[in-house]
């Protein structure tokens, strides 16, 4: 008997399914990249090109880029809102001792479970209803909103699993709370606070559903304007832009490896 | 001690603002709920009226379209527990952290390059002359293109693809909580490796695969997206009824109290997962 | 429980790679049936490897483990028929302690009636019969570990596995289990493996112990052997040798070998003997310097006191002589005659337990 096998803690059937599956998981990522480079609207086979023509039109076509920019826009302002507003929050709710603590908490993370639909129609009503034309901070308000408990969460789970000793430990050594707190708590949390950014980063530029309903033609972002492309022409542009999204993820996810590790990431995220 | 303690609640103040904000929008649409909508355009006026809902349950399509997605959520949550539980098991336990790694950046790219860009590419692929009918196809499964996409198959193995990152990042702490020993103590008695998954590991992940279920199930019911691209209209869930309503037939009463109704059925179907979570913990893990 | 006839255990040539690392090097030990040998050394010194790869947890690269003659090495766990007690003890949360003690029996698909009877055995003889319906959660330390150790010997293996079995419980129970242990395991008559890196409780347990270091077997021999006749610096400081000093033999007879240090002469022990002139160290546990008056007509070296302290039962000197320093301890009871730090005295080593060790 193959004495390897010994230290396989599971059957065969275990990393069967789980290779499987990870071709199932990368099959569309990597198809989507080579389809973006083939030379003609349609899939066929043998592909033809490569060509970047599709690189080309999506770099041309002004709904496109001005999506590109609106999606960066709300990107870069929600995200640094969200960590900003969402730290102090984690923290009263992770150590603070106040009536009601529980009640916010349940309420803050409620949009989590709530179909990203239903928020949606609903801060459109809200804006209808209020005549709130803002352009586009209708979905700047709304994707900060709908951001803001994805990072509170991270940050309360992480502060929770801290060590009360190392805080303490400082104290003893006559750092006053809030020395403590920037010396020794928050550094601490790096990671969670990278996850959370990562989170409501990628919410904010790939969020369709609540989107769809906070902008228009003038405010239109990159998943909205990918749909009705992909609903009114059908060429691979779309994958051109997914291709550019997906090095863009892959560039996010070896930053977080080289800052923090993966499986350390994972252990944030655990509750 | 206490002082310093209700300090704590000023620093919530912005996260309140924004619980305000985001509550008075579900108010107020929950509100108009209860009227209807003026014709041409998106008003809302007449009298209080329980209208709307008497139309919801009053219509076989109505209660048809939320029984369907109630019913597909299930199903799709138990197909991504099972695809979950091995690769959590291998990313959790496995020696080389070469494989580990794989995974992780599996599953990390998977999740980060976003959904518009999967469905898009799912709908290529599951197309009639798509690369998944061409391979079917070539190897001879089957003779002729077969109907993958603008219908539930379709549907469903998008949205499988969407949901399975989420299940398996929250079953690998689960995993993790469960010491190796465990295992080994029960192949060291004599039990197989089969045994000893079905009798040891299965019941000590219980808890952790109804937490997984329950955010997958969670998930899977609010699903829009895909189902908007990959059911082509034929197909739909809740989330794109309501859609319709509001931009179809600019009914935004109708599609509130559509919304309500569902919403309440996602947060009792929530509960039960949470109160099944508790019950599976005391039986099994004391 | 009945006596069990006891396997014999013989590791051959045992080698283990992770990926370069050649973390267990020409492992090779033989014990009788019904003994008990423990895998001694500080941690990362490879014992749970050597453990883990008996129970089936850890491939060997290559080499053999013998249980009664015939080769284990390449089965799986669960066909080795070895009983294992896990370092946090690794009971099933989900089972009570008599379901606990039931799995392996279960797995062995005994019959009912006997299952029962057995379970009931296993719990009396660790005196936890009135607890057997109890989770893991609900019980102490002390009984998880009797729980543990009812449900490894329940199904009467053929080895006894047990991995630092006291090192999680305080020291008024851990002396308290270590008698009980030691009491069942004679009276079973079952051949067992113990890992563990206190050299106090290896003393106490064994009847083989196997010292290793960076994967290799550093010294195999019975207990006392191996606290009177270390065979390298790196036992005798392990197993709490405090005086390690330098000197050069100057000429043996048989296994008495005389050395020289700082300019005197005095004898020591080496089991073959070492050719004149070669550097070597002497090892001398601090009970067997004594701390003698200056006039004393026996060899030694002639020093000063540094520092005294009386520690219960023993008087701790620090004597500066011959270029270094000497700890000796005396006992507090008999020692006639206290000696002032600094006092000049003569440090006389006993020639019996003065061991040279080649360098």
């Amino acid at each position: 008997m193959n004495r390897r096998s010994l230290e396989r803690p599971y059957g065969r059937l275990v990393p069967l399914t789980a290779t499987l599956a990870c071709l199932f998981l990368l099959l569309p990522v990597v198809f989507v990249v080579a389809f973006s480079f083939n030379d003609g609207a349609y899939f066929q086979w043998p592909p033809r090109g490569p060509t970047l023509r599709w690189y080309v039109n999506f770099f041309e076509s002004e709904r496109f880029m001005t999506a590109t920019e609106h999606s960066l826009k709300v990107a870069l302002i929600v995200t640094p809102a969200c960590l900003v507003v969402g730290l102090p929050t984690a923290v009263a709710i992770a150590r603070g001792r106040f009536a009601g603590r529980d009640l916010i908490a349940t309420l803050l993370l409620s949009p989590l479970i709530v179909p990203g639909v239903v928020t949606g129609v609903a801060l459109l009503a809200l804006f209808t209803a209020v005549h709130g034309d803002l352009g586009l901070g209708r979905l700047l308000i709304g994707m900060f909103v709908f951001g803001l408990p994805f990072a509170v969460r991270t940050m309360v789970a992480d502060l929770l699993g801290l060590d009360p000793r190392l805080e303490e430990a400082a104290r003893n050594l006559g750092a006053t709370r809030l020395r403590t707190f920037f010396l020794v708590t928050l550094p601490q949390l790096k990671s969670s606070m990278l996850a959370g950014a990562v989170f409501v980063f990628v919410e904010a530029i790939d969020n369709f559903s609540i989107s769809v309903f906070l902008t228009d033609e003038r405010s239109a972002v990159l998943p909205v304007v990918a749909y009705q492309y992909i609903r009114d022409f059908d060429d691979p542009t779309v994958a051109a832009m997914a291709t550019l999204l997906i090095a863009l993820s892959c560039a996010l996810v070896f930053a977080i490896e080289r800052l923090i590790g993966f499986e350390r990431m994972m252990h944030i995220n655990r509750k | 001690m206490d002082k310093e303690n209700r300090h704590h609640l000023w620093l919530t103040v912005p996260a309140l603002l924004s619980i305000g904000l985001l509550f008075s929008a579900y108010g107020l649409f929950g509100w108009t709920s209860f009227y209807r909508a003026t014709p041409g355009g998106l008003g809302v006026g007449g009298d209080f009226t329980f209208d709307n809902y008497l139309r919801i349950f009053g219509s076989w399509r109505e209660l048809a379209v939320i029984g369907e997605t109630l019913w597909i959520s299930f199903a799709l949550t138990m197909i991504s527990l099972v695809i979950a539980v091995p690769m959590a098991l291998v990313i959790a336990r496995s020696p080389s952290r070469l494989v580990r790694s794989i995974l992780l950046f599996t599953l990390a790219v998977t999740f980060l390059s976003g959904g518009v860009t999967r469905a898009y590419a799912w709908m290529v692929l599951l197309g009639n002359k798509g690369l998944i009918n061409l391979a079917l196809v070539h190897l001879g499964v089957i003779e002729r293109p077969i109907r993958l996409v603008f219908n539930w198959l379709g549907v469903s193995i998008s949205l499988v693809h969407f949901l399975l990152p989420f299940t398996v990042f929250t079953l690998v702490g689960a995993v993790k909580n469960l010491p190796l020993s465990v295992e080994e103590a029960a192949r060291n008695l004599g039990a197989t490796r089969m045994t000893t998954f079905f009798r040891v590991t299965l019941p000590l992940l219980s808890s952790g695969l109804v937490v997984a279920a329950s955010l997958t199930y969670s998930l899977a019911l609010s699903s829009f997206l895909f189902p908007l691209l990959l059911g082509g209209g034929r197909v739909r869930m809740v989330a794109n009824h309501i859609y319709e309503r509001l931009f179809v037939a600019y009914d935004i009463p109708f599609a509130a109290a559509t919304s309500a109704v569902f919403l309440v059925l996602s947060f009792v179907v929530i509960l039960g997962f949470a109160g099944l979570e508790r019950l599976v913990r005391k039986v099994v893990v004391r | 429980m009945d006596k069990i006839q006891g396997s014999s255990l013989s590791l051959r040539r045992l080698d283990k790679y992770y990926d370069r690392f050649h973390v267990i090097r020409d492992v090779s030990l033989d014990v009788p049936p019904g003994s008990l040998l423990t895998l001694l050394g500080p941690s990362g010194c490879g014992k749970t490897t050597v453990l883990r790869m008996i129970a089936g947890f850890v491939a060997s690269t290559s080499g053999e483990i013998l249980v009664d003659g015939r080769d284990i090495a390449g089965l799986q766990p669960e066909a080795r028929d070895t009983g294992m007690v896990f370092q946090n003890y690794a009971l099933f949360p989900h089972m009570t302690a008599a379901d606990n003690v039931a799995f392996g029996l279960r797995m062995r698909r005994l019959s009912k009636a006997e299952i029962v009877e057995r379970v009931r055995d296993a719990l009396d003889m660790v005196k936890l019969g009135a607890l057997a319906g109890r989770y893991p959660s609900q019980l102490s330390g002390g009984q998880q570990q009797r729980v543990a150790l009812a449900r490894a010997l329940v199904v009467r293996p053929k080895l006894l596995l047990l991995d630092e079995p006291l090192g999680a419980l305080d020291r008024n129970l851990r002396d308290e289990m270590q008698a009980e242990l030691r009491n069942l395991q004679r009276s079973l008559g079952i051949t067992t493996v113990v890992v563990t890196h206190d050299q106090d409780e290896a003393l106490y347990l064994s009847d083989w112990i196997a010292v290793l270091k960076e994967g290799r077997i550093e010294q195999f021999g019975q207990p006392l052997d191996i606290y009177d006749r270390p065979a390298s610096q790196f036992v005798s400081r392990f197993m709490g040798i405090a005086n390690l000093l330098p000197a050069r033999v100057v000429g043996s007879v048989g296994s008495r070998v005389e050395i020289a240090m700082g300019g005197v002469r005095v004898a020591g022990w080496h089991p073959e003997g070492l050719a004149a002139g070669r550097d070597v160290q002497i090892a001398v546990r601090p009970t067997h310097v004594e701390v003698a008056a200056a006039i004393d007509p026996r060899d030694g070296f002639v020093g000063t006191v540094s520092a005294v302290a009386e520690l219960g039962e023993k008087v701790v000197y620090q004597v500066d002589a011959a270029g270094t320093r000497f700890e000796a301890h005396a006992s507090r009871m008999r020692s006639v005659r206290r000696h002032e730090p600094g006092a000049t005295v003569k440090v006389v080593l006993d020639p019996d337990h003065t061991i040279v060790l080649e360098r």
